[in-house]
């Protein structure tokens, strides 16, 4: 039980517990590769290795033009229903800006 | 050195040669043949012909010839079959080429390296002497090499008489370095100078025929002896079945190379194995350490249950294990075995009691044991809260503040919440066994531990779910602001089972003082879908168990709970909501069902139901001009069942007057769905719903929806 141990009211002792405080809520996920994902937290570890559901995740992608080295930024969105996202490629996670 | 491939390599006919020369001498020319062949550095066989020549051809007459015909005969004589060497050799041809390709063959397996030297061989020999042989004949397929290797080499014996000893010797050792030296064929030469080599000689000279015959065969496919059509089939033929062939040594090859390895282990190495790999997964607590896995099995078999299928648990009993067996065949064996060598695991884990680090007698180190549950630490993070209790003033544990709902306040005490339901859920689950014969005080010992245990575990989770912070000093309350989050929501249910009766009922006393302030009573968390689900949450989790529990509960605390429902919320904002409709249909129904003497309280006393008459009064009168608005706007007749269920709820415990007020306000909806359901166009089973919606409440006046006469339109 050691590591399920309870949070003190004012509580958060390391970073984790900060994720924890995220489960079963939509969180936004900013992953390498220019990919970010906003989805509700299902499950994570310690190597923030995440289980996310009802994901959409938005892909940047810059296009440079080969001729006038003109570069075009894409944007490809896609939805998941469910998520197994690995820890080696998280950089950020929050919970989503309130709009 | 008697053979090379099967010939006879031995000197026919030596001693009747006439140019047999003695011993001195052929080594003496040996020893120069060798000296000139080391000096100049090159294959002595190429001037083997200069250096060795005996001069003998120039005494042969090469005019002259004119009387050869008498004394050889007419030439054009038939000369019978004896020496149709071609056409015998037709006849054998199949055989012969299937024995040449199984030749070719094994020396492609055999030697690689020796086929250059068989190359070689060709080169130098075959080519001089096939052109003294047949000139003007087109050179031989490639396939037929080896022909042409072995033709050469009888040639060469066929003109020992003529070439003398010193070409054939020179010959052969022209087929290659690995040969031996001259020397040892000489000493082998003499050796069987003795006349052994007259009796060789027939065998000899049949080799002599088949080679030769085998050319001619030879010479003739490729002239055109056969039509070309079947040359190309054969060919192709041939082409397949080296395809095959190769793709068949190919998986033999493959095979072996697997094979190689069979049987290195034995049976007990492989459990050696076996065992190393399933105690790394072997746990005392299967509930902690693979709680999906026990999850998911558990509800399989409910599943599997209810299809039909008999249940196959994980741990698997006599009856489950044969089960398996004969379900899965060939495979019962092994997994019987991995079943054996588990329980073994799981028994010797359980008499030695999980060990970090072994100390090996006589060894200067400790090795680290460990596995999957005792994974090495890296980092050695000091907890604030353990320095704390070494400290000795923990002030914040025993009674946590009623500080600020802050989001992630709220959702720190959610997540002790699910720590602590996770820890009863577990401490149930290792609830001591029931006191056996002679063991009652170690049983009353365990359970009287147990219970203190889980009596701990039980307050700390009252705590944090904030039930007892007195109302009015945080808005929303505490315990509100967990319900409003899913996790919650989901929560509750199971922390409904740890909780003794009376606590439920001060949680549902402070959810009912609260009510209002729920998310899920605000009006524009139906605008949206996550809204939806979150009311569809509430319905699911927190009014079924607490319907539960209503439906127990005695008269008097059922008039408390809704006095304190109309007195502390506004009636009409929390009758639209589907939860607050929920709830004041639950109150009312189980009055209704206390004052009619069912359940198994006594009929409630006259004061008590004036009481209750004076309550229901109060709520008739807020809600009155209100009623036909609970309806939502464009729901569908599904989506106001709870609303018809309200309204018969409200009928049954209504006065004449009052019944009357209610069929007035909703007239308009009665008449409705009844048009809708009589309309020709709607689906019988959504008019069946319609109508039973409406009768829901009709019937609850004494009516029937078939009484309602529709105004003609």
């Amino acid at each position: 039980m050691d590591e399920h141990a309870p949070l003190e009211s004012a509580g958060i002792e390391e970073p984790l517990d900060l994720v924890r405080l995220s489960l079963d809520e939509r969180i936004y996920v900013k992953l390498r590769g220019d990919r970010e994902l906003r989805g509700k937290l299902h499950a994570y570890d310690g190597h923030l290795n995440m289980v996310l559901g009802d994901v959409e995740e938005t892909i940047t992608v810059v296009d440079v033009n080969d001729e006038t080295l003109e570069e075009v930024i894409r944007i490809v969105k896609r939805n998941c229903e469910m998520l197994f996202v690995r820890g080696d490629g998280v950089i950020l996670v929050s919970p989503p800006s309130r709009a | 050195m008697a053979d090379f491939f099967g010939f006879n390599t031995a000197m026919p006919g030596r001693q009747g040669g006439r140019v047999a020369l003695n011993l001195e001498e052929q080594q003496e020319l040996d020893r120069q043949v060798q000296k000139y062949a080391l000096e100049t550095g090159e294959d002595f066989e190429i001037y083997d012909y200069g250096e060795t020549y005996d001069n003998l051809a120039d005494d042969l007459e090469e005019t002259r010839d004119d009387l050869n015909d008498e004394t050889f005969g007419d030439v054009q004589r038939d000369e019978g079959t004896d020496f149709d060497f071609a056409r015998n050799t037709r006849q054998v041809a199949p055989a012969l080429k299937k024995e040449e390709e199984l030749y070719i063959q094994q020396n492609d397996i055999a030697a690689g390296g020796r086929r250059s030297s068989f190359a070689s061989l060709w080169e130098n020999d075959a080519a001089g002497q096939q052109d003294n042989f047949n000139k003007g004949l087109p050179e031989p397929s490639h396939a037929a090499s080896s022909i042409w290797g072995s033709f050469s080499n009888t040639t060469a014996k066929v003109q020992d008489p003529v070439f003398g000893v010193g070409t054939f010797l020179s010959r052969n050792t022209g087929f290659g370095n690995n040969q031996p030296s001259l020397e040892e064929i000489e000493a082998q030469l003499s050796r069987t100078a003795g006349g052994q080599a007259h009796m060789q000689m027939p065998s000899q000279q049949e080799r002599k025929m088949m080679s030769l015959e085998e050319v001619e065969a030879a010479l003739l496919n490729i002239n055109g002896g056969r039509p070309i059509y079947s040359e190309a089939m054969i060919a192709e033929q041939q082409a397949k079945q080296a395809r095959l062939e190769q793709r068949r040594a190919e998986r033999m090859a493959k095979q072996a190379e697997i094979a190689k390895h069979n049987g290195l282990m034995t049976q007990g190495d492989k459990d050696f194995i076996n065992r190393i790999q399933i105690s790394q997964l072997v746990t005392d607590d299967p509930y902690a350490d693979d709680f999906y896995c026990q999850v998911y099995t558990a509800l399989r078999n409910r599943h599997l249950q209810q299809m039909g299928v008999p249940s196959n648990s994980m741990g698997g009993d006599a009856n489950g294990q044969n089960d398996n067996n004969r379900r899965r065949g060939g495979n019962g064996r092994t997994e019987q075995r991995i079943q054996q060598q588990v329980q073994k695991i799981v028994s010797d884990a359980k008499r030695n009691p999980k060990r970090t680090n072994v100390t090996v007698e006589g060894a200067l180190g400790k090795i680290a044991v460990n596995s999957v549950l005792n994974p090495r630490q890296l980092l050695q993070v000091s907890k604030r809260g353990a320095n704390e209790a070494s400290g000795g003033n923990s002030p914040k544990t025993s009674s946590p503040g009623p500080v600020s709902t802050k989001s992630h306040t709220v959702l720190g005490w959610i997540e002790n919440v699910y720590t602590y339901v996770l820890a009863l859920e577990q401490k149930r689950r290792q609830q001591p066994p029931p006191p056996r014969m002679g063991e009652e005080e170690l049983a009353r010992e365990a359970i009287q531990r147990w219970n203190e245990e889980y009596g701990i575990l039980a307050r700390k989770m009252w705590d944090e779910l904030r039930i007892t912070v007195p109302i009015g000093i945080v808005h929303p309350h505490p315990f509100i602001s967990i319900l409003n989050y899913s996790k919650g929501k989901k929560v509750i249910p199971r922390v409904l089972r740890h909780l003794l009766p009376e606590q439920t009922l001060t949680l549902l006393t402070m959810l009912v003082a609260n009510f209002e302030s729920l998310n899920v009573c605000k009006a524009e968390v139906y605008a949206d879908v996550q809204g939806n689900q979150e009311i569809e949450l509430f319905m699911n989790t927190i009014v079924p168990p607490l319907l539960g529990f209503v439906s127990e509960t005695p008269f008097r605390i059922v008039v408390g709970l809704l006095a304190l429902f109309i007195e502390r919320n506004n009636m009409i904002w929390v009758a639209r909501s589907k939860p607050g409709l929920a709830f004041l249909t639950l109150f009312l129904s189980r009055a209704e069902i206390l004052k009619q003497g069912q359940g198994n309280y006594p009929i409630p006393d006259e004061r008590e139901v004036n009481q209750w008459n004076e309550l229901y009064n109060r709520l008739f009168s807020q809600l009155q001009t209100q009623f036909s608005a609970l309806f939502m706007p464009k729901a569908t007749m599904t989506e106001d069942v709870h609303v018809w269920r309200f309204l018969a709820a409200m009928a049954v415990g209504a006065s004449v007057d009052q019944q009357h007020v209610l069929v007035t306000e909703v007239r308009e909806q009665v008449l409705e769905n009844v048009i809708a359901a009589q309309a020709t166009r709607s689906a019988p089973e959504k008019a069946a719903q319609r109508i039973a919606n409406v009768n829901l409440f009709l019937h609850a006046l004494g009516l029937d929806a078939s009484q309602v006469s529709v105004p003609a339109m």
